[in-house]
């Protein structure tokens, strides 16, 4: 009977603690919500960004009819560099591949590389190619306008070849497509749902956000330096991995998607003003030395960024010891992000029940 | 106090509600499980499967025969629930059940191994002697009497199910620190007035020390007649607060429905006796009496069967080193929500000639829950190691234009955990060949040590 007494004061206590809460120094903690940090993530970060990618596109598609027209290499140098500012933009927000960019599939349809050269060039001489075919992933998108566009002798092989405009212009509709579909769904109602969606199971915003950060690191670890320098092929370079072998802008891609990480990280939204980000989540579990080990991994991985050229394939030849030390120094910083600040979240990645083992 | 004698004899009416409630659990589990597509997921989908020690020869059916024994695990339940061609069905039950638990240890859960266990003495129970259609069809004769250890058996497998993971729970982690608790809580800081006490350090302190109480005393307060009521109405409550906080699926209901079986055999009766009265049953022609002397062999068997319970539990009293760490001896415990665990495993294939590293994609070859799981847990690493060793051993690799045999290469893994809210640390060194590790249930001395 006495143990019983126990047990009921226990529960008393339980549910009685909530009326007589004090202030504390962990007040300042518990202030710290998540909505508040998925609002501001959509509104400041993934919408502005998304914006940018739409103009973007809707740019360089101005700048390719106007190529048409002039055909000329001032209109494909204009080309050119809208292409790069549009690919820069995509992989500010290549993150996101959850809700409406997961329905389209952006993350494949606008990034996936190496591109296929021979397809291009034999989808664009049949007539009738469907793009949006799985099997056509790797001749759309922006690798594929890629090669088209800065391609040895790029101006002429356009010039007088109709069928190669008209891929192109099927390209770009389907880009333009996919990516104002995106930016719509999140404007009208994608984000005001992600911003309430703050459990830990695996369909919740939250998940989402921070299993597609993960994703997304590996992604830039892997794909943009690991795989090309050879850290799965026995040490031995494998160049026709490397992302961007015409524009031969690497590594700035790669540094661009590690500072869309980082800003997203810290809560950097389009204003470059620091708000509500996963360091302040971090700080408020009062786990901060993560937060000073993940801000350290990413200044150290952009410092060494910033002292490399922009292509990849240069470097290998040039400085394959900087290569290696940088594909480190990203490998330790994974540790921190999948183990440590994953684990401090508690969010699922599947949706099995468990036990708790 | 109901501490009747080991060989009472009571009314059948508890084994009948058990067996009901089993038969609709078991129903409903399956069926949730194949409506969420998990079969696809888990049982045709990987590539590889991560068989228990001294199991690994149980293998999955070919692609869409996946189906099969939950077909079987269906119609099994639905023969418990009936009561018709029950012993056959329950077996069918049993040996489907836990086959799929054995394919892969990935989905290892303490609850489904209770169920395994549950379904497996339901076998040697005579629970459809009464309101079941083999009385109705007078395949079987009816009872209403049994000898109490019938009843005694499923109690005590209940009761090692609290117990064990009440003692689990005496742990500094959880005890001192609320962990996993705590992080596992966070989850719902953001639900309005709720969420601010969810989100304190206090109220996790409080949830594990209110649930380490309840699983461990529990079982007291429900064989004691008095106190009864009260400990119902708290396993109806942590119950239903713990389905509400973590994702846990059907198990706070199967807790719920079976611990019925605490209740006294009149309690029993008298629902057994609506049941009938509703189905127009009239109970009579009782079986003669010699039917009642227990069975000798069933009691001694289930006296073996008690020891094994008690003692798996408490193997990893024979390992060293930390047991959340090692997890040497930690399935087939008890040990629920005790940790949460959080891991990077990174592989190489190391080729001796070149010097050179392969370093794996283990997405390549595992699901997203087969990799998390294998993080953490040493004996997945390992077996994935071994995995790696064969899907490599003598291979011819082309990188581009250039060929490359691998003859003999070895396995690295550098692999860091985070353990209940710690911050991450080595487990195992990239120097360490694992192809030459020995899977068994030996210590793994080559685990780094745990630094609490």
């Amino acid at each position: 009977m006495k143990i019983l007494s126990l047990l009921i004061l226990l529960t008393l206590l339980l549910f009685g603690f909530s009326c007589k809460k004090k202030k504390t120094n962990e007040e300042e903690a518990v202030n710290f919500k998540k909505g508040e940090m998925l609002v501001h993530t959509a509104n400041k970060i993934v919408l502005p960004g998304l914006l940018n990618l739409k103009n973007s596109v809707n740019e360089l598609n101005s700048s390719w009819n106007q190529f048409k027209t002039n055909q000329d290499d001032v209109s494909l140098l204009e080309v050119q560099s809208k292409w790069e500012s549009a690919v820069l933009k995509f992989h500010r927000v290549k993150i996101y591949e959850f809700g409406p960019s997961a329905t389209v599939g952006l993350r494949a349809a606008l990034g996936t590389f190496p591109t296929d050269t021979a397809k291009i060039i034999s989808n664009s001489t049949s007539s009738g190619t469907n793009l949006a075919l799985s099997t056509n992933v790797d001749a759309i998108g922006f690798p594929a306008l890629e090669f088209i566009f800065f391609r040895n002798n790029a101006k002429n092989q356009l010039i007088g070849n109709a069928q190669m405009q008209t891929y192109v212009d099927d390209i770009l509709a389907k880009m333009s497509g996919e990516v104002n579909s995106v930016y719509s769904s999140w404007n009208i109602g994608y984000a005001a749902s992600f911003g309430t969606s703050t459990g830990t199971e695996s369909t919740s915003g939250f998940s989402f956000l921070i299993n597609e950060f993960n994703k997304e690191y590996e992604l830039a670890k892997n794909a943009k330096l690991g795989i090309p320098i050879g850290k799965q092929s026995l040490g031995i370079a494998q160049i026709e991995y490397v992302e961007s072998p015409y524009a031969k802008i690497s590594l700035k891609i790669l540094k661009e998607n590690v500072l869309a990480l980082r800003d997203l990280f810290r809560g950097k939204g389009n204003n470059g003003v620091e708000n509500l980000g996963f360091d302040d989540y971090l700080n408020a579990l009062e786990k901060s030395t993560i937060v000073t080990n993940i801000n350290n991994g990413f200044d150290g991985i952009i410092a060494d960024l910033n002292n490399l050229n922009d292509d990849l394939i240069i470097e290998i030849q040039n400085s394959p010891a900087q290569l290696d030390a940088l594909y480190t120094k990203m490998q330790n910083l994974v540790v921190h992000i999948k183990t440590d600040m994953t684990s401090a979240f508690g969010v699922l990645i599947t949706y099995q029940d468990n036990d708790g083992d | 106090m109901s501490f009747y004698k080991i060989s009472d004899k009571i009314s059948i009416a508890p084994l009948v509600i058990f067996r009901l409630l089993f038969g609709v659990l078991a129903f409903f589990g399956t069926l949730r499980f194949l409506l969420k597509g998990w079969v696809s997921e888990l049982y045709i989908q990987p590539k590889l499967y991560f068989g228990f020690y001294g199991f690994e020869w149980v293998k999955p059916l070919e692609g869409n025969w996946m189906y099969l024994p939950f077909i079987l695990m269906l119609i099994g339940a639905l023969g418990i629930l009936l009561g018709w061609f029950y012993k056959t069905s329950a077996t069918v039950f049993f040996v489907a059940f836990t086959y799929i638990e054995l394919l892969d240890k990935t989905n290892y859960l303490n609850h489904y191994y209770f169920f395994s266990l549950v379904a497996f003495i339901l076998i040697w129970l005579p629970a459809n002697a009464r309101f079941s259609l083999d009385v109705h069809f007078k395949r079987i004769k009816i009872r209403e009497i049994i000898p109490s250890y019938y009843v005694k058996i499923l109690q005590f497998q209940l009761a090692c199910v609290y117990v064990f993971a009440g003692i689990a729970k005496l742990n500094s982690d959880w005890l001192f620190s609320a962990e996993p608790l705590f992080t596992w809580l966070q989850s719902h800081r953001d639900m309005p007035v709720l969420g601010t006490i969810f989100s304190q350090k206090w109220t996790a302190f409080a949830f594990s020390w209110f649930g380490c109480v309840y699983d461990l005393f529990i079982v007291f307060f429900l064989l004691n007649k008095r106190t009864r009521p009260y400990a119902y109405f708290f396993v109806i409550a942590f119950h239903l607060m713990t389905g509400w906080l973590f994702p846990i699926g059907v198990f706070p209901y199967v807790m719920i429905c079976l611990t019925l079986i605490f209740f006294s055999s009149e309690f029993h009766e008298k629902i057994v006796t609506r049941l009938e009265s509703w189905f127009k049953i009239k109970s009579s022609e009782t079986d003669s009496i010699a039917n009642l002397r227990p069975n000798k062999n069933l009691y001694f068997a289930s006296i073996l069967f008690i020891f094994i319970q008690i003692i798996i539990p408490m193997r990893h009293l024979a390992y060293p080193g930390d047991l959340f760490w090692n997890e040497e001896g930690f399935r087939f415990s008890w040990r629920v929500m005790l940790m949460h665990k959080e891991g990077l495993a990174t592989f190489y294939i190391h080729d001796k000639k070149t010097n050179g590293d392969i370093e794996i994609d283990n997405n390549k070859y595992l699901t997203k829950r087969q990799e998390e799981q294998m993080s953490t847990q040493p004996d997945m690493i390992l077996q994935f190691a071994h995995f790696l060793k064969f899907e490599f051993q003598d291979t011819t690799m082309k990188f581009g234009e250039k060929k490359y045999r691998i003859q003999n290469p070895s396995i690295h893994a550098d692999v860091y955990v985070a353990l209940n809210g710690r911050p991450s640390q080595k487990m195992i060194d990239k120097s360490i060949d694992l192809s030459k590790k020995e899977y068994n249930l030996q210590h793994r001395a080559w685990l780094e040590p745990f630094k609490p």
